[in-house]
This record gives C-alpha cells, sequence and structure tokens, in this order.
C-alpha cells in the first residue's frame, strides 16, 4: 500500500534517520577540510561550511575530534523484540483490509520519540519494550473501528502522530503484556474543507505541520503555529500535548486556534455539537482533550481557525549590552502588549553559539556588526562580546502595520539600552531553530549529551530562575564528576501578560563519565527541581508524559489528579490507551 | 548595657589617644598620598597582602646553597606560620610602614552577579523596593496614616538602620587599629586555608561571614584582616547600643557596619526595611554579611544559643529562590586573653559600673601596657544553606504567594535552628584554646594552691586528655612545659600568685567601687571577680569537656550508694542534664541518646569507664582521676541550679503565700545570689562561682523549661511565679546527679528570708 500524498511514507525510516533527528540527507558533519558543514540541500545552510563551529565545540565543550563515540549500525531483526500476537485481533483487522505492519523496523521507528534517552538507547542500547503493530487509519470511521477491535480483544493502543515528543510519550511502558498497537495517524492527513466567512478549516489530526501551511497556502490562508518542530509533528500530537508555537502572539497557542475536536475514545466518540467561538457549558471538554497525551483516546478531526497570508513578514533583531536589561525589556514589550508576531531573547551563550554556526570565517563580532545598522555600529562595539544578548524579531502584518511595530518595539528597547541588530541577525536566529535539532546528533558522535527543556514562570521570576537553574546544573556537574565543564544556555521565547517561557539547552562532555545518560538524568532532574522552587512551571509546552510524571501530582494537588484519573476510569475502564502518560495508570 | 558603654568609651579613649599625632597626620597624608602617589600606589602594594605569603618570604635573604639555612633555630617553631596559620601582624612588624599598608591599592574578588552600586542607591534599592513599598501602603491603608509621613517614618528606620561604607573611613580606622593591634597583641593568626576558601566562595554565591562573638574586637578584626588580604570586607550587623557612641558608632558605620534592635518582630514597618536591606546586600553581592549568631558577646565565654532572627531574614533570600545559594562560613575567634575579662568578671557578678573618673581612664591606659597574647581566628568550612536544606524543605510552597510578603514555613524554620545549631558547634569545634584556660581549670580545682610541678604534671595530663576529645591547643613550641606554664602564669599575674613555687588564686586590692555596690558587702564580690575571671577562662574551654563531665559525674554520685548502673538510668539522668543546662550549654538537644553513647564510647575507650556486656556501668571501677576532674568540674552549675531551688522553695514557704509568690525575674536572680553570699559567708558553701548572675537566671529560664516556673504579665511587667512540688522534684534530681553540700535545713530558711529582704530594698 502506497502512502497518501502530503504524507510521511508508511516507511518512515526511509526518509527520517533511524537514529536520531530529520531527514537523513540532513546532518552536520565533518568534511574533508576539516571543518563541519552542514549536508543536503533542504536549508538555508545546507552545503555551507562552518569554519568557526569546529573551534567553538571545542572549546566551549572540550570535544575532541578524534575521540568518536559513532552510533551502533542499524539494528537488523534478532535485536529487536518479537511482536506479540494477538490471534483473534490480528484476524479481524486482516479481515477489514486495515493496513498494518509488524516489520521489526516499522515497529522499532514508533518506539520513542526524541528525548535524550530514547536517541541515546537508539545508538548505543536496545529498548526493551516496543509496539507489535503498526496501523495506519486513513479516517475517523477507520479509528473508530480500530478501537472498537482493541476493546473487544483488549489490546493497548498509543496514538503515534509526529513521533516528536520529547517526555517519553509515546514509549511502551516497560511493564504492558498485551499486544500493544501503535496507531499511525500520518495517513489522516487531508484538509477536510476550508470555511472562508468563519476564517476556519477541518483538518485530520495526522497532517504534518509544514504541510498544513504548504497546502492552506495555496488558497492564501495559514493557521500561524509554527512549533519548533512543525517540519515532523503533528496536528493530533499538538492538541494531545498543548503545543505552543513561535508565533502565538499573534496566532495564539493550540488552545486558542482550536474551534472544534473529535476524539475517539474505548466509550465512543467524544465531541460538542457546535462550532462557536465561545460557550459557556459547564467544565470545557475541549480543556481535557487538550494535552491529554493519548491516554483518553485519539484525536481524529480539528477544526481550526485560519488568517490570510499577511503581506509582509520581516526579521528584525535587539541587541542588549547583558541578559538582564534584555528582560527587563521583554517584560515591558509584554505589559504594553504591543509584541510582534515572535519575540525571543537568547543569552550570550546562545548567542555565541549562533555566531559560531556563520560560514564566514572573520571574528565573530565582526561578522555580526556588518549586520547592525552603521547608526548603531559604534554603541554595539563597545559592548562586552561575552555579556551581549540578542532578541530576535518576527513581524507580521501590512507595511504599514509592521513600521508602526518596529518603531514601538525599537523605541521601547532604547529605554532598555537595547540596540536595533539588524534583519539578518534576526533572521539567521530563525533560521538556526530548525537546524539546531541536528546539533545533537554531532554532539552525540563525539561523547556529548544534550537535551532541552523549558518551562513557565512569572515575570518577577524570570531572571532569578535562569541564574539559579544554571548554577544548579553547573554544580550538579561538579558534584557528579563531570569533568567538562557543561554548556548551560537559555532563552525566554515568549511572553505573556503574567509571565514568559523559557527554554534551556544544555549538555556535556561525557567523557571518562561511565553512565552519562544516568547522569544526565539526574542533573536534568535536579534542574527541575531547581525550576519548580523558583516558581517555574512543570512543563510550558512538551507536556509531563514519562520524565515528569514524579512532579505531577504535586503541580495539579492530589485531589487535581484524581479528577483527570477519574476522567480516565470514565472514558477508558479497561486501559487500552496504555501509553501511561501524565501519571502510572493502575493496571488491570 | 552600662558596662559596655563605659568600656567603649575608654577604648574610645584609647584610640584617641593613640593615634592622635597618628590621626592628624594621616588625614594629610591622606590627601597628599592621594595626590602625589596616586598612581604611584599599585607598585607600593605590599606582598604579605597575598597568601602566598610562606613561599615569598621563604625565599628571602639566604644566599647560601645550603637546603637548610644555617641562621634558623632548629628547635623553634617559626612564629609566623605554623599548624597552617599565618599571623597577620608579622609583616606589619617587619616593615615599619603601615601608612603605606593603610593606603595600598585593594583589589577584591567580586561575586559574578554583582553590580556595582554605592551605599546611597543601596539605600535608595531598599526605599523603592516592592516589599518595602507593599508594606509602607499597608500600613498607611490601615492605620490612615498619610503615606508620606510613613514614608519619612521608614526613611527615618532606614537612615538609623544603614552603613555608610566608605573605603577612605576604612583605612583611617585600620591605620588606628593596626597600631593598637600590635602593641597589644603578639600574633594574629589566621588560617591559610580559610583565606583561600572566602577568596572562592565570595565569588560564586553570597555569604553569610558568622564569627564567634566573645568581645568587643570581633566587631572589627575580621575587617582589618579582609582589608589586609584583598578580600572584600563586610558589612556587619551590630547591636543598636553601638549606634549613639559618640565617634564610635560612626566610624563603624563607616566601616560598614549598620544597627539592628534588638527586638522589633512586632514592627512590620522595621521588619521589612530590614529584610530587605540585608536580602538586597545577599542579591547583589554587595558585602558579604557578616553577624554575630550568639546575638551579644558572650560575657561568660561560652557559646551562646544562636538567635534566629538575622539568618531567618537572610536565608528567606535562598527559601524563596532569589539566590542560588548562600554560603555561610562560622569563624572561630579565640583570644589568649580577652580585653575585657575584668569587665566580664563584674558584670557577672552585678557588680554596678563604675562612675567616669580619671582614675578610670588611668585603669583603661593600663590596658595599653599590657599584654594580651595572640588571637587566632579560624575560618571553618562553609556551610551551604542549599546542601543544609536537601529533603527538608519544599521551596514550591513560596510560588503561590509574592515574594515581597515576608513569610518562611514551619520546616524552613526548623531548618534555621538547625543550622543556627551547626554554626555554633562549628564555632566551638575550631576554638583555638590557650594554656591558661587548662590552668585556670586545674587551679579552680584546687583553690587552695598547687605545687608548680603539681600543675605542671596537672596541666601535661589534662592537656592530653583535652586532646583526645578533639580539643585544638595552642601549645608552645621549643619550651619545657614547666618554662610554658610558668611564662602563662607570668603574663596573667593579676590573677594568679606565684610564690616559693606555689601557685595560688591572687587575692585582690580591693577598689573603692566595689565597696560602692549596694547590694553586697564589697569584699566577697571582690574575691568572686578574680575567681570569675578564671571561670571564664576554664569556661573557654568547657564545651570539649560538658558531655563526658555530665556522665562522669552521674558515674561518681552513683558509686556511692551502688555497684552498677544500668544503661536506662544513665541515659535518663544524662538526658535530665542535658535538658536542664540547655541554656548553658549548646547541646544538640534532638539527639540526646547519641550525645550520650559517644561519650561513654570515648570513656571506655580511654579505659576510664568499664561497661560490663550489657552496657551497665561498673561503677567502683570507672571512679578514675580523669572522671574525678571530669565530675568537679560541673560541681558549680549543679550546685548554682541546686541554690536557685533552694531559694524558690524556701522562700515560698517562709512568706506563706504559696504558689502564688510572685517576683520580678531579676529581683529572684538577685536575691538568690544573696542567698548563697550569705551561705557562703557563714561558711557552708565554698564556691565564688555560685554567684554567677548569668548562671542563676539562666537556671530560671531552665526551671521554666521544666514547668517548674511560669511567668505572669501584670501590668505589662513580667514576673516568675513557682510551682513548689515541681521544684522539689528537681532538687530530687540534682541530687542523683551530683552530691550536693550539707547544709542545714535551719540556715537555709533564715538565708532565704533575710535575702529576700534585703532584694526587696
Ligand atoms: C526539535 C524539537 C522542537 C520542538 N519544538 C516544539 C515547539 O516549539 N512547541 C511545542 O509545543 N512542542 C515542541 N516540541 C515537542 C513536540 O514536537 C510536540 O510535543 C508535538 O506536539 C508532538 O507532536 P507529534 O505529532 O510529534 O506527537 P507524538 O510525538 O507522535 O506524540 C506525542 C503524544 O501525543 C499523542 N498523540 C499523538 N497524536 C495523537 C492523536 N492524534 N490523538 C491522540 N493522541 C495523540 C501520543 O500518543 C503521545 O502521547 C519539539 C520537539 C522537538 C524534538
Amino acid at each position: 500500500m502506497a502512502s497518501k500524498k502530503g504524507s510521511f511514507p508508511l516507511k518512515r525510516q526511509e526518509l527520517l534517520k533511524w537514529n536520531g533527528w530529520g531527514y537523513k540527507d540532513s546532518m552536520f558533519s565533518l568534511n574533508k577540510n576539516g571543518n563541519i558543514t552542514f549536508t543536503g540541500s533542504r536549508y538555508q545552510l545546507s552545503g555551507t561550511e562552518m569554519p568557526s563551529l569546529k573551534q567553538w565545540i571545542q572549546d566551549t565543550i572540550g570535544v575532541d575530534l578524534d575521540f568518536k563515540t559513532p552510533s551502533q549500525p542499524e539494528l537488523t531483526a534478532k535485536d529487536i523484540p518479537i511482536a506479540k500476537h494477538n490471534e483473534p485481533f490480528l484476524s479481524e483487522l486482516r479481515n477489514e483490509r486495515f493496513v498494518h505492519s509488524d516489520d521489526p523496523q516499522d515497529r522499532l521507528f514508533r518506539a520513542h520519540g526524541h528525548t535524550l534517552h530514547e536517541i541515546f538507547l537508539l545508538r548505543e542500547g536496545r529498548f526493551k519494550r516496543i509496539p507489535d503493530l503498526v496501523v495506519w487509519p486513513y479516517n475517523q470511521s477507520d479509528v473508530e473501528r480500530i478501537v472498537k477491535l482493541a476493546c473487544k480483544h483488549n489490546v493497548a493502543i498509543i496514538p503515534f502522530g509526529g513521533g516528536t515528543t520529547v517526555s517519553g510519550a509515546v514509549q511502551c511502558p516497560d511493564h504492558e503484556t498485551r499486544m500493544i498497537v501503535s496507531l499511525d495517524t500520518s495517513q489522516m492527513n487531508e484538509i477536510l474543507w476550508v470555511d472562508e466567512k468563519n476564517l476556519t478549516a477541518r483538518v485530520q489530526s495526522g497532517i504534518i505541520g509544514q504541510e498544513l501551511e504548504r497546502q492552506l497556502a495555496e488558497k492564501g490562508y495559514c493557521t500561524g503555529h509554527e512549533p519548533d518542530s512543525m517540519e515532523f509533528s503533528s496536528l493530533g500530537g499538538w492538541v494531545a500535548t498543548r503545543a505552543s508555537g513561535m508565533k502565538k502572539n499573534v496566532y495564539g497557542n493550540i488552545e486558542d486556534l482550536l474551534v472544534h475536536v473529535t476524539m475517539v475514545t474505548a466509550r465512543g466518540v467524544i465531541e460538542k455539537s457546535c462550532q462557536v467561538p465561545r460557550i459557556s457549558t459547564g467544565p470545557d471538554i475541549h480543556h481535557f482533550i487538550m494535552g491529554s497525551e493519548g491516554i483518553y483516546g485519539v484525536v481524529t478531526e480539528v477544526t481550526l481557525k485560519i488568517r490570510p497570508i499577511p503581506a509582509i513578514r520581516k526579521y528584525g533583531s535587539i541587541v542588549f549590552p547583558d541578559f538582564e536589561p534584555g528582560v527587563a525589556c521583554m517584560r515591558e514589550v509584554a505589559k504594553q502588549k504591543c509584541a510582534p508576531a515572535s519575540i525571543r531573547l537568547v543569552d550570550n551563550e546562545q548567542f555565541l553559539f549562533g555566531q559560531a554556526l556563520k560560514s564566514e570565517s572573520s571574528s565573530f563580532m565582526q561578522s555580526f556588526i556588518d549586520g547592525v545598522k552603521k547608526f548603531y555600529v559604534t554603541r554595539v562595539k563597545g559592548f562586552d562580546p561575552y555579556k551581549i544578548c540578542v532578541a530576535t524579531l518576527v513581524f507580521e502584518g501590512t507595511a504599514e502595520e509592521v513600521a508602526i511595530q518596529e518603531k514601538r518595539i525599537y523605541d521601547i528597547a532604547s529605554n532598555y539600552g537595547g540596540m536595533p541588530g539588524g534583519e539578518e541577525n534576526g533572521r539567521r536566529g530563525y533560521m538556526l531553530t530548525y537546524v539546531i535539532a541536528y546539533i545533537r546528533d554531532l554532539a552525540l558522535d563525539y561523547s556529548v549529551v544534550a537535551e532541552s527543556f523549558e518551562t513557565s514562570v512569572p515575570w518577577d521570576r524570570v531572571l532569578d530562575l535562569c541564574r539559579n537553574t544554571k548554577d544548579r546544573i553547573y554544580r550538579e556537574c561538579k558534584e557528579r564528576g563531570i569533568h567538562f565543564s557543561p554548556y548551560v544556555s537559555c532563552r525566554v521565547t515568549q511572553t505573556y501578560d503574567a509571565g514568559a517561557c523559557v527554554y534551556f539547552y544544555f549538555g556535556f562532555n561525557y567523557r571518562g563519565v561511565p553512565n552519562p545518560v544516568d547522569v544526565y538524568e539526574q542533573v536534568e532532574n535536579s534542574a527541575r527541581e531547581e525550576v519548580l522552587a523558583n516558581g517555574g512551571s512543570l512543563s510550558h509546552h512538551h507536556g509531563v508524559g514519562k520524565i515528569r510524571q514524579k512532579w505531577y501530582t504535586e503541580t495539579v494537588s492530589t485531589v487535581g489528579k484524581g479528577a483527570v484519573e477519574a476522567v480516565k476510569s470514565y472514558l477508558d475502564p479497561q486501559n487500552i490507551f496504555a501509553a501511561g502518560n501524565l501519571f502510572q495508570q493502575a493496571k488491570l | 548595657m552600662g558596662l559596655q558603654e563605659s568600656f567603649f568609651n575608654g577604648f574610645n579613649y584609647i584610640i584617641r589617644i593613640l593615634t592622635e599625632e597618628h590621626i592628624v597626620c594621616s588625614n594629610i597624608f591622606v590627601k597628599v598620598s592621594f595626590g602625589i602617589f596616586g598612581s604611584v600606589c599599585p607598585t607600593v602594594t605590599i606582598k604579605d597582602s597575598k597568601f602566598n605569603i610562606s613561599i615569598n618570604m621563604a625565599s628571602s635573604t639566604d644566599h647560601s646553597d645550603a637546603w637548610i639555612r644555617s641562621n634558623v633555630e632548629p628547635a623553634t617553631v617559626d612564629e609566623t606560620f605554623k599548624d597552617g596559620y599565618i599571623d597577620m601582624l608579622a609583616p606589619r612588624r617587619k616593615q615599619f610602614n603601615d601608612l603605606a599598608w593603610v593606603m595600598k591599592k585593594v583589589r577584591t574578588p567580586i561575586y559574578k552577579y554583582k553590580h556595582e552600586r554605592g551605599y546611597e542607591q543601596l539605600n535608595r534599592d531598599v526605599l523603592h523596593s516592592d516589599r518595602v513599598s507593599h508594606t509602607i501602603e499597608k500600613i498607611s491603608r490601615e492605620t490612615k496614616r498619610p503615606l508620606e509621613n510613613v514614608v519619612k517614618e521608614a526613611e527615618q528606620i532606614l537612615l538609623e538602620m544603614a552603613h555608610r561604607f566608605s573605603m577612605t573611613s576604612v583605612r583611617i580606622l585600620g591605620y588606628s587599629l593596626i597600631k593598637i593591634l600590635k602593641r597589644l597583641h603578639d600574633h594574629i593568626y589566621v588560617n591559610v586555608q580559610g583565606l583561600s576558601q572566602i577568596n572562592e566562595l565570595v565569588q560564586e554565591y553570597p555569604v553569610l561571614l558568622v564569627p564567634s562573638h566573645r568581645s568587643y574586637f570581633d566587631f572589627l578584626i575580621f575587617s582589618i584582616l579582609c582589608f589586609n588580604y584583598d578580600l572584600p570586607l563586610p558589612a556587619i550587623v551590630a547591636a543598636q547600643d553601638f549606634k549613639d557612641m559618640f565617634l564610635i558608632g560612626a566610624m563603624l558605620r563607616n566601616s560598614g557596619a549598620f544597627y539592628i534592635k534588638r527586638s522589633f518582630r512586632s514592627d512590620r514597618l522595621y521588619w521589612s526595611i530590614f529584610t530587605e536591606y540585608v536580602q538586597t546586600q545577599l542579591y547583589n553581592g554587595d558585602h558579604p554579611i557578616e553577624f554575630f549568631v550568639e546575638g551579644t558577646r558572650s560575657r561568660t565565654q561560652k557559646s551562646y544559643a544562636p538567635k534566629l532572627g538575622m539568618l531567618a531574614g537572610s536565608l528567606e533570600a535562598y527559601f524563596k529562590g532569589l539566590v542560588p545559594d548562600i554560603m555561610i562560613v562560622p569563624i572561630s575567634i579565640s583570644y589568649d586573653r580577652v580585653l575585657e575579662e575584668n569587665l566580664f568578671a563584674q558584670e557577672l557578678l552585678g557588680i554596678p559600673k563604675p562612675k567616669e573618673s580619671t582614675s578610670k581612664l588611668f585603669k583603661v591606659f593600663s590596658i595599653l601596657n599590657e599584654n594580651y597574647g595572640s588571637i587566632h581566628i579560624n575560618i571553618c568550612p562553609p556551610i551551604s544553606v542549599r546542601q543544609m536544606s536537601t529533603g527538608k524543605i519544599h521551596r514550591p510552597l513560596h510560588n503561590l504567594e509574592p515574594r515581597f510578603l515576608i513569610n518562611i514555613t514551619e520546616r524552613e524554620e526548623a531548618l534555621v535552628e538547625d543550622i543556627g545549631y551547626a554554626i555554633v558547634w562549628q564555632q566551638q569545634k575550631n576554638m583555638v584554646l590557650s594554656v591558661w584556660c587548662l590552668i585556670a581549670t586545674v587551679l579552680l580545682q584546687n583553690q587552695q594552691g598547687i605545687a608548680v610541678s603539681q600543675l605542671t604534671e596537672t596541666i601535661r595530663w589534662l592537656k592530653s586528655h583535652a586532646n583526645s576529645v578533639g580539643a585544638y591547643i595552642d601549645w608552645p613550641g621549643g619550651m619545657t612545659d614547666e618554662e610554658v606554664i610558668l611564662s602563662c602564669i607570668t603574663s596573667h599575674r593579676h590573677y594568679v600568685d606565684l610564690k616559693d613555687d606555689y601557685v595560688t588564686i591572687a587575692a585582690v586590692e580591693h577598689g573603692d567601687r566595689l565597696a560602692k555596690s549596694k547590694h553586697i558587702a564589697g569584699d566577697a564580690l571582690a574575691d568572686a571577680a578574680t575567681h570569675m575571671v578564671l571561670v571564664i577562662y576554664r569556661n573557654q574551654l568547657i564545651h570539649v569537656f560538658v558531655p563526658y563531665s555530665i556522665l562522669s559525674m552521674i558515674i561518681l554520685r552513683a558509686s556511692k550508694t551502688l555497684q552498677i548502673l544500668p544503661r536506662g538510668e544513665t541515659l535518663r539522668l544524662f538526658t535530665f542534664a542535658v535538658k536542664l543546662f540547655a541554656k548553658e550549654f549548646v547541646l544538640d538537644h534532638k539527639s540526646v541518646a547519641q550525645i550520650f553513647d559517644n561519650a561513654l564510647q570515648v570513656l571506655t575507650h580511654t579505659g576510664d569507664v568499664i561497661v560490663d556486656y550489657e552496657g551497665s556501668i561498673m561503677l567502683t571501677e570507672s571512679v578514675t582521676r580523669f572522671t574525678t576532674f571530669l565530675s568537679n568540674m560541673l560541681m558549680p552549675f549543679v550546685c548554682g541550679y541546686w541554690m536557685l531551688c533552694e531559694y524558690i522553695v524556701h522562700t515560698t514557704i517562709d512568706i506563706g503565700m504559696g504558689k502564688e509568690t510572685v517576683v520580678r525575674p531579676k529581683e529572684l536572680v538577685r536575691s538568690a545570689q544573696y542567698f548563697v553570699l550569705s551561705l557562703i559567708k557563714e561558711g557552708l558553701l565554698a564556691d565564688f562561682e555560685l554567684l554567677n548572675l548569668d548562671m542563676l537566671s539562666n537556671a530560671v529560664v531552665s526551671l521554666k523549661h521544666f514547668n517548674a516556673v511560669y511567668y505572669e504579665t501584670r501590668n505589662e511587667e513580667r514576673f516568675v511565679a513557682a510551682r513548689i512540688p515541681v521544684v522539689r522534684e528537681i532538687i530530687r534530681d540534682l541530687h542523683c546527679l551530683s552530691e550536693l553540700p550539707n547544709i542545714p535545713e535551719e540556715n537555709l530558711r533564715q538565708s532565704a528570708s533575710t535575702s529576700s529582704l534585703k532584694a526587696k530594698l
């Protein structure tokens, strides 16, 4: 059976890496000149040489290019757990002609998301438990029938969208003894209709972000939902994890974009009877579908708001002498409610890293300053390059609207010592968000483990949270005998009325550390504890999954958890949706 | 308070006299050197302010290629460096140019997140902080006072509180102080390790410096040290009392002291300003903050239980995630001889403060002709608040309120207490004890006098026992033990007499001011004063022995009537004693069994206590020279507490008011002292130490813990009332702890009634 146009192939591993991030053709690698390049032709960065990057990874992370830790070769059938078969279920499935596969590689691909733990296992270890079967429904009715069969034969289902989760959400619980089906939504990828009067569109849940935007663009529309993973993550996944997009200031997060949703549960279909902008009918059922992380059922169709594509998209940047005034400026922008489509403030570490990815071999400061308007150059030159921070901006709208927005932002910035840093420096920032995900695979090749984590926090605690969490990480690394100073960096990546979203990158060179992933997780756990102690949330958008369960009850209170549990036991008494996310579901 | 003041007036005077010419000069010099040497200063920077001094100095004059220098006496220990200590004064003696030292360019390490700000900016930041403006607004709303009015009050409070740190003041003060220190002291030792530790810490985390507090000198000694070694100078929490002292108050303020009232929990405005003032300085790392966790100078020279207000106010900054951690550095400052020894002794006895007079000034001057030996500053390993809190508190509890509202949770309060105690124990543990402490201890047990040879032998014996329980004794090298002891006695000749190879506690010239003491016939108290000086030096070392002493005391008492003491009963008495003396000795009341086991183990290992297979103590075998000595050491305390109890019991019966008898706490203590004194005069008691008012008032507090007395407030004044049966119970237990002097009932009653009447007069 062939895959549908615009979707991932059924055999995703033919297009995507089996043991790392993104497309097979795209990766950072060392070329014959001894420089790091980015391969392929998909991205702006593809094909360029980055002469300073090598120096940067050597200096900042202590990477020794002669010390490689390559991945194991692609696993063969004998290294992949044997599939459990529930024969009655299988035979009914076959009778009803569902597309399915128990090919080991297909199953392995759906056994994981993209946490460090999972990728490290792919590269160096084995999964204990992986799905026993992959099934591809093509529409809602397929889903309903599959779920019925599963209930009938007591088979577990884990919905699988883009597989980009970074919370362990699609991993199979080790203790699950029933047959596990990975329900792959990739073939449910059609836009069912577009309603131009109400500016809404009905979309199947398996559609991938970039495909959604491409198809809408043909009609002159967009949803404007752009999570950094939009090349690979699916609409259903966004709903299931309460995703957040870069341009939420204009378009909103998934909860703001969603007008209607249909979910298939073990009890049947749950949905509202109308598609209205707002409703007052008791607790909003949308709000327990959103964020249900695959444990309540399968999201099949969603009605989303759409917008005409803006006339202009313009980048911009602001250079701050230091992180503190940068945060103060972000706060002011939020206060005045004039944030452009996107505004992000990266700290100095991340700024320097961005500069290291440049193709020019001139000094990083020089090439940065080349992007700054003449008028401001001398001022920016006076900043300490090892303190500088940059805010990157995306403006959208008509030319006049953008001009007004720009003026307002740069005026506010100047009150905080921020200088306009030019369009080019802004554009780079955003271009990098898509390729930066690829860098971890390079890092892993050279004994560096790394990952990101995020939180949301009230404005008054943003700075303290950033500083204290960084300090905690440095200290925990030291105490655990990690020989190289870790790389820790953060950015304030979203602004809200009452607070901000902060995003951290953290990695370290583990040469000489026998159990790097364990150590990594211990440090990350401490970092999370620190985040919570500093008024931060358990997650702004990645979700709880499995790796953050330990703090779930504390976060929502025991009673709160009980309520969520009660919904689960009503919707799914057999625990068919057995992914085990949010909290350990009672074994039946 | 009165004594402090007078002392300080004197002190102030000394400084003036001593440095009169220099202050005048230095004012001029300051200008000149800024003007002329301005940029030259760095080259003048004196090498000795670096930690690698030992290396620098080692490679001086000797040019011969022998690997051992010929000019060094092999048997002597270099006095500049010993046991990891370095003498701060040595270079100041070698290089006479104190002016260059005081004008040196100071380059200190700074906290990595610090923003430079002067004290004026700091004050503005405090006034405009969320916390203070919130409180001001709230008070104005609730009391209907105009806002400006409350703001004014806040400004006034802050003005009185805040320091006005200036390097120039530090230099001027440093100049005078270094001269005084050189005059009074032989050496000021500091552990090198501690210096480099502080150097690193201050860059990484906010730091609290917490010295022990046994002399006024504690105030500035650490600042001078920081100045000398290029460490950031601390802001120092000082009690309000200093503030209004002429000259001194301002001088301290300019050197970084800030003033806080003793109790202000109920004053919201004050509390919020104080908290903000401290926390913002921690947050920004303007200065390390120095404070005395014991709250006040220890007149008794024993450590006091920690006062927790300042600590809680500081640690809140960590609990609420303002700072990544706070590093607490306990510092033990030990004086061979405490400048205030006499004053302390008199204060403990309640001898009233002397009137200002020229003759007294002469006395003050004589201080300058005395030698006060060495000071040891031992910077202890840091206590990380984060580490101490792991698993004990839950910081996210603060997420539901803005951080400017002051509140800490019960678990955090408990943690603050734990940390407070941990600090005091660290300080105790790292004290450096002098030979004189040993001598005082031995003499107090030999009040009739002791032959030099016997003294020497006893000291040697005691020293080895002290070492084995973890005391660090500063024993000079290169002399025989007898020489050490004789030289020590010479330098403390005011308090001991040496005649015909026989050492006794000195008889005192009875000064006129003692005679003026209204309460008590002067002579006895005057004799007691000398005695008390010895007591405070014994106290410097008593903490080392306390748990062993309690155990020994129980053993000795029981051995009079029994053969064997079961573990359970021993532990019961031990626990009773620990509780009884809670205010006397800072012990971990939460783990008494552990202290007990440890004490038992140590004494069995030294072979002093014999235990059978069931853990019972074999009493007769366990009466040794050491256990006897240990037991005697505690005698005065048991006796003193007992006296208070007896006094209460007898007055209550005698006056016939039963349980209802109430007195002011001060009166109670005073009249108990009379009671003791009259029994001493009758020859029924012998130990002057029982007159110690500090001990008697501790006993009152202790009785309150036992519910043997309780406080009552009448007309806003506090009174004490007793529950006689409980007091009697305690007396019974005291008898089980130790063999108490035999005093006829009749005498007790008589003395009690006369004393209580006297106190009323
Ligand atoms: C490099 C990178 C960048 C990222 N950037 C962002 C970002 O900017 N913003 C953001 O919000 N997240 C981001 N993420 C996280 C991740 O992309 C999101 O959580 C995303 O929403 C997951 O979508 P998915 O389709 O990949 O879901 P999957 O990974 O397939 O599944 C995630 C969870 O949703 C469930 N699920 C999936 N589809 C359905 C369905 N149809 N019905 C019911 N349950 C379903 C799964 O069972 C699982 O529990 C990023 C991840 C990576 C690796």
